[in-house]
C-alpha cells in the first residue's frame, strides 16, 4: 500500500474499504456531515429558489417585464435560437475570436517573459511600456482599434488579445524567475547550463504560476471578443445581445446570457481539468 | 543491505586541501566577515565534520568548497587543482531535499545524469534502483515528493546526491530537520553507503552526537568572525554500529567536542586552557 492511500485513509475514514452492514448509518452519516455535500445541497437550493423567486416575481409583477423576462419565454427565446441555428452561429464566432485572441496573447506572452528572463536590461526597458499599455481602459478604447484595423476579424483578436495579455506576462515572468534558492544551486553544483536550467527547472516551475493566469486570460479575452462585438460586428454573442437590448426584447436577452454563462463553465471546467494534469508541479 | 552495490568499481577519493580562505560579504554598505582566514588540510577518504553555532561560516565553507560561492581570498586545491565553480565528481546534499516537485523519485535521481549529458542506460537505472534500494525507497520510485514524508525526502535526496558515484560529497545539514529517530537511522544507512563505496565525505551539523558517530575528523568553528576553533580526530573503529552510541569512549567524545564548542563561544585560547589544566 502507498504512503498515499494509507494518508487517504486516515484524512477520510469513510474511504475505509470494509463494507460490513453495521458500519452503513456511519457512512451514511459521514457523507451527510461532509463538505461537498452540504455545498452541493446548498447550491441546489440557490438554483431552485432563485428560479421560483424569478417565476413569482414576474408572474406577479414586483418587477417590470421590461428588466427580467419571465421565465418562460427566456426558454422560448432559448427554444428559438436554437431552432434556428442562430445559438451556434453567435456562439462560434465569439468562441472563434475568443480563442484565436486567448492563443496570440497567451503565445506572444511567453515569448515576451522569455526574452525577458535572458535580458535584464530589455525587460527594465520594455516593461514600464507594457504597464502604461495595461493601464489604458481597453473596452473604453475599443472603437478606436476598430478604426485603427478595420472592421474584419483582426481588430476583435487585437482586443481580446490585449486583454489577456498582461496577466499571462506577470505570472510567466514570475513563474520563471522565482526560482527557489536551493534548486538553482543545485542545479549550478551539477554544472547544468543556461539551456538546462530552463527546459529542466524555470519553465516546469512557472507552469504552476502561468496555469492560473490562463484562466483569467481566457475570461478576459471573452470580454474582449464581447466589447469588439458590441462596437462592430454583425455576428457573435456580444452584436446578439446588443441588437436583442436595442429591439427591446428583454427574454432574448436574459436567453443570452444564459448561453454566455454556460460558455464560462465550459471554461473553467477545462481551466480545472488543466490544473489537475498538472498538479504535480506546484512547489 | 544491497550487495551489489559492493561489487562496483570503488570511486576514487579526493583530498582538499583550504589555504588561507576568507569570505566578506557587503549588505547595505556593511562589511560582514563571514569567514576569517582558514587553513585546512582534509586527506582522501575521510569523513568530515564541520560543527559550530550558527553564524561561524560552516555552510560557507562548505559552499565555498562546492565552487557555489567565491573565496574573497585564498583557494582551494582539491586533487590537486585549484577550484574555479563547480567541479565534476563532487556533489552536494542540501539542509532541504530540494527534490523537483514535478519529478518522480526515480526521476529526480536521475537528473544528475541527464544533466550531465550521459546516456540513461539499464546500468544507471540499476544504480538508481539499488541505490533506492539501501535507502529503503525501492517501493517509491514512481511516487512523486509530495507523497513522501520528510525523512523519506532526504532519502531520496542522498541517493540521487551518490548516483553519479562522486569522489566528493558535501552535505550541508541534511538531517537538520529530522527526528532523532530518523536521523539515527540516517546516519546508520549514510556509514553504509560510505563503506561501501570510498568518498572524502565534508558534513556541516549542529548536532556533537551526530558529529562523534559519523566522522574521522570534526572541525569546531567558532562565531563572529567565523573561523576555525580546534580539530579533533575520532578514533573510534570502523565499521560503526548503533549499539557504539553508548560505549565509554563515544561519551569520552562528546564531551570533548562539548567543552572545545563552550571554549569557541567564550573565546579562550585552547592551548592555553590545555597548558594551564
Amino acid at each position: 500500500m502507498s504512503i498515499l492511500e494509507k494518508t487517504q485513509q486516515i484524512d477520510r475514514p469513510g474511504a475505509v474499504t470494509t463494507t460490513s452492514p453495521d458500519e452503513l448509518p456511519c457512512r451514511l452519516a459521514l457523507t451527510l456531515k461532509s463538505t461537498s455535500f452540504r455545498a452541493g445541497v446548498i447550491a441546489i437550493v440557490l438554483l431552485v429558489g432563485g428560479f421560483i423567486l424569478w417565476n413569482v416575481a414576474t408572474d406577479k409583477e414586483w418587477v417590470s417585464p421590461l428588466v427580467v423576462a419571465p421565465p418562460d419565454e427566456v426558454g422560448k427565446a432559448l427554444k428559438d435560437m436554437f431552432a434556428t441555428g442562430a445559438v451556434w452561429k453567435n456562439l462560434g464566432a465569439t468562441a472563434y475570436v475568443t480563442l484565436i485572441g486567448f492563443f496570440v496573447a497567451t503565445a506572444a506572452a511567453l515569448l515576451v517573459s522569455f526574452i525577458f528572463v535572458f535580458s535584464e536590461s530589455l525587460q527594465k526597458a520594455i516593461y514600464p511600456f507594457l504597464v502604461i499599455i495595461q493601464t489604458f481602459p481597453k473596452v473604453a478604447i475599443a472603437p478606436l482599434i476598430i478604426a485603427s484595423f478595420g472592421y474584419g476579424l483582426l481588430p476583435k483578436v487585437v482586443l481580446a488579445a490585449l486583454m489577456a495579455f498582461f496577466p499571462v506576462l506577470v505570472n510567466a515572468m514570475v513563474g520563471l524567475t522565482n526560482i527557489n534558492v536551493d534548486q538553482l544551486n543545485l542545479f549550478k553544483s551539477m554544472r547544468a547550463n543556461t539551456w538546462q536550467v530552463l527546459f529542466k527547472l524555470r519553465i516546469p516551475n512557472a507552469i504552476s504560476y502561468i496555469l492560473p493566469a490562463l484562466n483569467t486570460a481566457l475570461v478576459l479575452s471573452l470580454i474582449g471578443t464581447i466589447v469588439a462585438e458590441f462596437v462592430s460586428a454583425r455576428q457573435g454573442l456580444g452584436f446578439a445581445i446588443q441588437s436583442a437590448t436595442q429591439t427591446g426584447s428583454v427574454a432574448t436577452t436574459y436567453a443570452l446570457l444564459i448561453v454566455l454563462g454556460v460558455f464560462g463553465a465550459m471554461i473553467w471546467v477545462v481551466m480545472a481539468i488543466l490544473n489537475r494534469v498538472f498538479k504535480n508541479y506546484k512547489q | 543491505m544491497s550487495a551489489a552495490l559492493s561489487e562496483l568499481p570503488a570511486t576514487q577519493a579526493t583530498s582538499i586541501s583550504i589555504q588561507s580562505v576568507t569570505k566578506r560579504y557587503h549588505r547595505a554598505g556593511k562589511t560582514i566577515h563571514a569567514l576569517a582566514e582558514t587553513s585546512l588540510e582534509f586527506e582522501a577518504g575521510k569523513f568530515i565534520s564541520l560543527i559550530g553555532p550558527s553564524g561561524c561560516g560552516k555552510s560557507t565553507l562548505l559552499k565555498i568548497m562546492a565552487g557555489l560561492e567565491t573565496a574573497t581570498s585564498g583557494r582551494v586545491v582539491i586533487d590537486g587543482k585549484t577550484l574555479a565553480g563547480p567541479q565534476d565528481g563532487v556533489s552536494v546534499a542540501f539542509q532541504k531535499p530540494t527534490l523537483l516537485p514535478w519529478r518522480s523519485v526515480m526521476d529526480n535521481l536521475l537528473l544528475p545524469i541527464q544533466i550531465s549529458g550521459k546516456r540513461i542506460d539499464s546500468g544507471v537505472r540499476d544504480r538508481a534502483q539499488q541505490l533506492l534500494k539501501v535507502m529503503g525507497l525501492e517501493d517509491f520510485s514512481g511516487h512523486y515528493p509530495r507523497e513522501l514524508s520528510g525523512g523519506m525526502e532526504q532519502r531520496a535526496a542522498i541517493a540521487r546526491s551518490l548516483i553519479s558515484r562522486p569522489n566528493l560529497l558535501l552535505m550541508d545539514e541534511p538531517f537538520g530537520a529530522l527526528d532523532e529517530f530518523t536521523r539515527e537511522d540516517l546516519n546508520d544507512e549514510l556509514l553504509s553507503l560510505w563503506a561501501r563505496e570510498p568518498k572524502t565525505l565534508v558534513f556541516v551539523t549542529h548536532s556533537i552526537s551526530e558529529a562523534v558517530f559519523l566522522s574521522d575528523q570534526i572541525v569546531v568553528m567558532k562565531a563572529r568572525p567565523g573561523a576555525v576553533h580546534e580539530v579533533i580526530d575520532v578514533p573510534l573503529a570502523r565499521p560503526r554500529h548503533r549499539d557504539i552510541r553508548n560505549s565509554q569512549e563515544f561519551y569520552d567524545l562528546i564531551r570533548t567536542v562539548r567543552l572545545s564548542l563552550e571554549e569557541a563561544k567564550s573565546g579562550h585560547d585552547v592551548e592555553q586552557k590545555r597548558k594551564a589544566s
